[in-house]
């Protein structure tokens, strides 16, 4: 209303004057936007030849005085200038249509913004509109699929997990591979998940060396520069968005038995197969026998064999009663008394809601953002997720006409809470036990088919000890992971301070210092508590760990920029220095024995167990320069140049040199094409640069070393005296590892960009690579960090987008892109090395397969069969190889296989249809073969007893009734007929995933004025809605390589929300 | 004000880390020169370390339940030794057999 009352006044002023001046008169009008109609506020209006000016104000309505015959400017960022000569009317409208060449004029790159046609080099990016609909908590978990070359792999769901990225192949193989992330210039050791989505203006991917070169020793692996949103010189606008959903898991869970019956029958099954194949009886006496002792050993037919032991019936009749051994089925007549379903209390649909408020706006010469967040996501396993209240302040003012000055502060507090062991086998681990514990044992302690409950009212839990007059559960003793889930206290509190602040200053023209300074302080408090009532910590009354970490890292910058014109030549140069100091400093203390069962602090337990106290000190500092030149908007040159020395290296090796060199010429701007008006865009650029990689990890472990080049003994606790022991050894030689970094490709942009291609080859070339070396076994230091061996990558991706209608009221467009690369050991220590299932080679990738070769069935008894080597006189291998039904005499052979796809990357759409709006996103992956050790465990029989199924371990296997199954028999005796690190766990790793849905409804200007704010939204959003792959229950996108373990199931997330603006 | 204070008093990174979590060889070393007690300490200290070693859990760093030392040597050498049997397949199954025989493979 103020803003329209302001334009009133002004008219009316007008018109006075317009007495007094007779030539003169005043013009008004409104400015709106080609493409939709929507007014335009803060276009700019000039009398051409004059300094005189307005802006439209926020209703897109200006006024001005002018003379008949004087010309009027409209101009506006990311719209074409218009140009109007006054005539006799008084009102001028202007309906200004969009410059489509400028729309992504500015592209953040490191250490500054560039126009995107004058970037040499691989960049994507992803704006603020393709962010807000990422509804993870960690705004890369929900970017599989979006970028070319770019692979983004959640290793969990679980709320707030950061993923796993990896850009154009393979960097590494002891060193880290994850690439660098840069938050708002400033390098980055913080977690993602503490930025709130909705801050975030843009995501960046640096993808080869002329673009990441400036970020030298920590480039090689790539950069993503998150960029944060800022004010802009615009009224001040208040945007609230919220949103609420319901969360369920993603995938369906393997095909395994959910009711006492079958498992008995299953069970029964693999017990009589033993017999026979083991125990020598007749199939008729097998049943019996087999029928009589599965649930408890009785041992009737007195053959002294041993029972099953699966000790709980859930039939009302004797325990030897319930499989009848002429049918193998469930005897007819039996009924169950009481079957319970872990998944329904260790899983539940939880609630997400997500609420952002944000003020943004300012002057031509200050400018201001504020925002406050909320989140909280309960994921779908009981007792985890994900909380974080965010706020965030930016300013930056022009204070003197040669000073700038600005700072931003972030401050997140997160709660993470985590489920027991995710992604591992252990018994406490919710998702793993929900999907191998047998349907026969409940949840809860029973009597006479009526669950227990305690003094209180409370139901019991059966934790398979036998107490409560419970059978004693053979699986998983003492865990009941619902109770424990519900009892257990682990917390992940994290308070991260994130603070920026420059000040620049301009020296001469064209001439600037830029003084950056960027603090991130990450206090952690991690509380895990195992109850003292279930579990583990029964036999200790409770048992709990405190541990408390500060990450404190400080980054400065000191940039001069100059940048200067002559005739056709441009040149932008950048000098600067950079350094980082890094500190963690760790404690942590575990107690057992608690006085009360829900209060995990330490003063109330009684006695100590251990302690650890450690810090980590990290050092980097680089000096860097940059040129970029241009002739004539034709041609392109970007160099850049750091020299960077790491306090990993010892100091004779500590200074590495590293570079980027990119050229791009754009043909479309040469003149014999000026009359090719369907070209808008047509550029060739290549690249190449040397980048580098400290970033080597322990000996199989996940962790850095931040002192590679020293031996490193541990001080170990021995009864109270000082015990030493080396723990790694060390390597004074030890430097940089070398990424040489080739990128070719075009980029093509048709009819004014509605149709793009952009496709690029690339090669990575890993030297020196950083690497954990074996050592004989006799020195007792397994490992010593080298310099050695050398690995290439090599590939292509292409990203095309189209807009095939673009009108007023209707609009619909798609991108797709595809990446595919081939990964190649060229180096290596020794002739090869063994890493679990994989082998490296010279000539193979990093993930070559190096497994039994698993043949088939013996359809005579039903054993599996592999390969083994014919070995000669002299022991070693002919060549020839022989079939042999021992698994431990199968000979592990290296494949040509392993789970690096073909091809992978994404494919979306997006329509609008006046105000409504519907986009979908996929992400795919073709070829590569995965390892799915969950799908074979459910038919090892042999393991721990009560250990569920796969329906298909009943169906598919051989049986002395079935001898022509595909599968070998199941067997509660044989060890190894579902080996592990066969052949026979390979799977397809191909998928097709339905990442996101999203809908929304914009309501136009009626509605928008009738609520007196400036823009309305509603919207709904489903996230992960599908999953097309080859098993049920298997989900590639949940490894690098391809590896199926019990982890949290990726989120689906299905939520409605709201935008408003005023 | 206090970010200005920072910046002045350092501008450059601090690239000679010491180490606070596995102490160096060179601590240790200093150590053992600065007296004849320290010594004492250092070679003690280090022969108590290598038998300490004999009854680490988890020396290969994965947390398995067979690796606890040279006891779990033992009983893996017995158990393959055809006198005892096992019949689950669980830890120490790669000693009973025979499948353990890779450096960075158990099972």
């Amino acid at each position: 209303m103020k803003f329209k009352l302001t334009s009133l006044l002004t008219f009316f002023m007008a018109l006075v004057i317009q007495f007094s001046f007779a030539q003169e008169k005043t013009v008004s009008g409104t400015v709106t936007s080609a493409s939709d109609g929507m007014p335009v506020p803060g276009v700019s209006v000039i009398v051409k030849g004059t300094t005189r000016g307005q802006q439209t104000d926020f209703d897109g309505k200006y006024t001005i005085k002018v003379s008949v015959g004087e010309t009027l400017i409209f101009s506006f960022i990311s719209l074409k200038t218009t140009e109007v000569v006054v005539g006799a009317s008084n009102i001028i409208n202007v309906s200004m249509e969009e410059d489509v060449a400028a729309l992504d004029e500015v592209v953040v790159t490191a250490y500054g913004v560039q126009k995107k046609e004058s970037i040499t080099g691989s960049v994507a990016e992803l704006k603020a509109e393709e962010v807000a609909k990422v509804q993870t908590s960690n705004v890369v978990q929900g970017m599989t699929g979006k970028v070319a070359g770019v692979q983004v792999i959640n290793d969990s769901g679980q709320p707030g997990a950061a993923p796993e990225v990896r850009f154009r192949g393979i960097g590494s193989i002891n060193a880290s591979s994850a690439p660098l992330y840069v938050v708002d210039g400033i390098p980055f050791q913080g977690d993602v998940n503490t930025i709130s989505n909705q801050d975030i203006s843009s995501v960046t991917f640096l993808k080869d060396a002329s673009a990441a070169a400036l970020y030298g020793s920590r480039g090689a692996n790539g950069v993503i520069i998150i960029t944060t949103k800022k004010g802009a010189n615009r009224p001040m606008n208040v945007s609230l968005d919220v949103r609420t959903g319901i969360n369920s898991r993603s995938i369906k869970e393997y095909d395994i038995m959910k009711t006492p019956g079958e498992y008995y029958e299953g069970m029964f099954q693999a017990y009589r197969n033993n017999l026979i194949a083991n125990g020598g009886l007749s199939p008729e006496q097998a049943s019996q026998y087999a029928a009589n002792n599965l649930i408890r050993e009785t041992d009737d037919l007195g053959l002294g064999l041993e029972g099953l032991g699966l000790n709980y019936n859930l039939y009302d009749v004797a325990d030897g009663q319930v499989i009848d051994p002429s049918t193998g089925r469930v005897r007819q007549g039996a009924n169950l008394l009481y079957s319970e379903d872990w998944n329904d209390h260790l899983f539940k649909n939880q609630m997400l809601t997500q609420s952002n408020l944000s003020v943004s706006g300012g002057s031509e010469n200050s400018s201001l953002y504020l925002s406050l967040g909320q989140e909280k996501n309960n994921g779908y396993v009981i007792n985890s997720g994900f909380e974080r209240y965010n706020a965030r302040i930016a300013a930056d003012t022009k204070i003197r006409s040669f000073l700038e000055l600005g700072a931003s502060v972030s401050y997140a507090h997160t709660i993470q809470k985590t489920v027991d062991g995710d992604g591992t086998s252990s018994y406490s681990n919710p998702l793993s036990w929900a999907r191998n514990i047998a349907p026969i044992y409940p949840v809860y302690a029973y009597k006479n088919g009526v669950r227990q409950v305690d003094a209180n009212g409370n139901y019991i839990f059966d934790d398979g000890t036998g107490a409560y007059g419970m059978p004693i559960r053979p699986y998983g003793g003492l865990q009941n992971p619902v109770a424990t889930a519900t009892l257990d206290i682990i917390n992940n509190v994290n308070d991260n301070v994130f603070g920026t602040a420059y000040a620049k200053f301009k020296l001469y023209e064209g001439l600037d210092f830029t003084y950056n300074v960027g603090v991130d302080v990450r206090n952690r408090s991690i509380i895990s508590f195992d109850t003292p009532l279930y579990g583990d910590a029964k036999g200790v009354n409770g048992r709990g760990e405190n541990a408390f970490s500060t990450g404190l890292n400080l980054t400065q910058q000191q940039l001069l920029n100059y940048s200067t014109k002559f005739g056709n030549h441009s040149f932008s140069i950048l000098l600067g220095h950079e350094s980082t100091d890094y500190t963690y400093k760790f404690l942590e203390m575990q107690k057992v024995n608690f006085l009360l069962p829900d209060v995990p602090v330490l003063d109330f337990a009684a006695s100590y167990q251990s302690s650890r106290n450690y810090i980590r000190e990290y050092g980097i500092e680089g000096y860097l320069s940059r040129v970029n030149y241009d002739y004539d908007n034709k041609y392109y040159v970007n160099a850049s140049f750091r020299r960077d020395a790491s306090s990993v290296f010892h100091p004779d090796n500590r200074w590495g040199n590293f570079f980027g060199v990119g050229g791009a010429w754009r043909v479309s701007q040469e003149s014999f094409l000026e009359d090719a008006t369907w070209l808008t865009e047509f550029k060739l650029k290549a690249s190449y640069g040397e980048q580098g990689n400290d970033a080597i990890l322990y000996p199989d472990s996940s962790t850095r070393n931040y002192y590679a080049y020293r031996d490193q003994f541990e001080v170990v606790p021995n009864d109270g005296e000082l015990a030493i022991q080396l723990k790694y050894l060390g390597n004074p030689d030890l430097t940089w590892e070398t990424n040489a970094n080739f990128n070719a490709g075009f980029e093509l942009g048709l009819w004014e960009n509605r149709f793009t291609l952009n496709a690029e080859y690339f090669s990575r070339e890993v030297r020196d690579m950083l690497f954990n070396t074996p050592q004989d076994p006799s020195l007792a230091f397994p490992d010593l960090p080298e310099n050695v061996g050398d690995m290439i990558n090599k590939g292509v991706e292409v990203t095309v987008t189209g807009d095939i209608i673009r009108t007023e009221d209707v609009g619909l467009s798609f991108n797709i892109n595809a990446t595919h690369y081939k990964n190649e050991i060229t180096r290596l220590p020794q002739e090869d090395l063994i890493n679990g299932r994989f082998r490296y080679n010279v000539g193979g990738s990093v993930y070559d397969y190096y497994l039994r070769e698993y043949v088939g069935v013996n359809p005579e008894n039903g054993n599996a069969q592999w390969y083994k080597d014919v070995l000669g006189d002299d022991k070693k291998p002919t060549g020839e190889k022989v079939v042999t039904e021992k698994f431990s005499e199968a000979t592990k052979y290296k494949f040509d296989r392993s789970p690096i796809p073909d091809v992978y990357g994404g494919f979306g759409f997006n329509f609008r249809y006046q105000g409504f709006d519907l986009g979908l996103d996929f992400a795919y992956q073709i070829g590569g073969e995965g390892y799915d050790s969950v799908y074979w465990n459910l038919f090892d029989a042999s393991g721990d007893v009560g250990n569920n199924l796969h329906r298909d371990a009943i169906t598919k296997t051989w049986t002395v009734d079935n001898k022509n199954a595909e599968l070998p028999r199941i067997d509660t005796n044989t060890q190894y007929q579902f080996g592990s690190q066969s052949t026979l766990y390979l799977v397809d790793a191909s998928y097709l995933s339905l990442q996101n849905i999203s809908m929304g409804y914009t309501f136009g200007k009626g509605t928008t004025d009738a609520l007196g704010v400036n823009s309305l939204r509603i919207y709904a959003l489903a996230n992960n809605v599908a999953l097309w792959s080859k098993r049920q229950g298997y989900d590639p996108r949940l490894s690098l390589t391809g590896l199926s373990s019990n982890e949290y199931s990726i989120l689906r997330t299905v939520s409605v929300g709201m935008n408003l603006q005023f | 004000m206090a970010i200005g204070a920072l910046t002045l008093s350092s501008c450059s990174a601090d690239l000679d880390t010491e180490n606070k979590e596995y102490v160096s060889r060179d601590q240790i070393s200093a150590l053992a020169e600065s007296s004849p007690e320290s010594l004492l300490i250092v070679t003690e200290g280090i022969n108590d370390g290598t038998n300490a070693f004999l009854r680490t859990f988890s020396t290969y760093g994965d947390g398995a339940h067979s690796d606890f030392g040279l006891k779990a040597m033992n009983l893996g050498l017995d158990l393959m030794s055809n006198d005892m049997v096992m019949t689950n397949s669980h830890w120490f199954s790669e000693y009973h057999n025979y499948t353990g025989r890779e450096q960075t493979n158990t099972r």
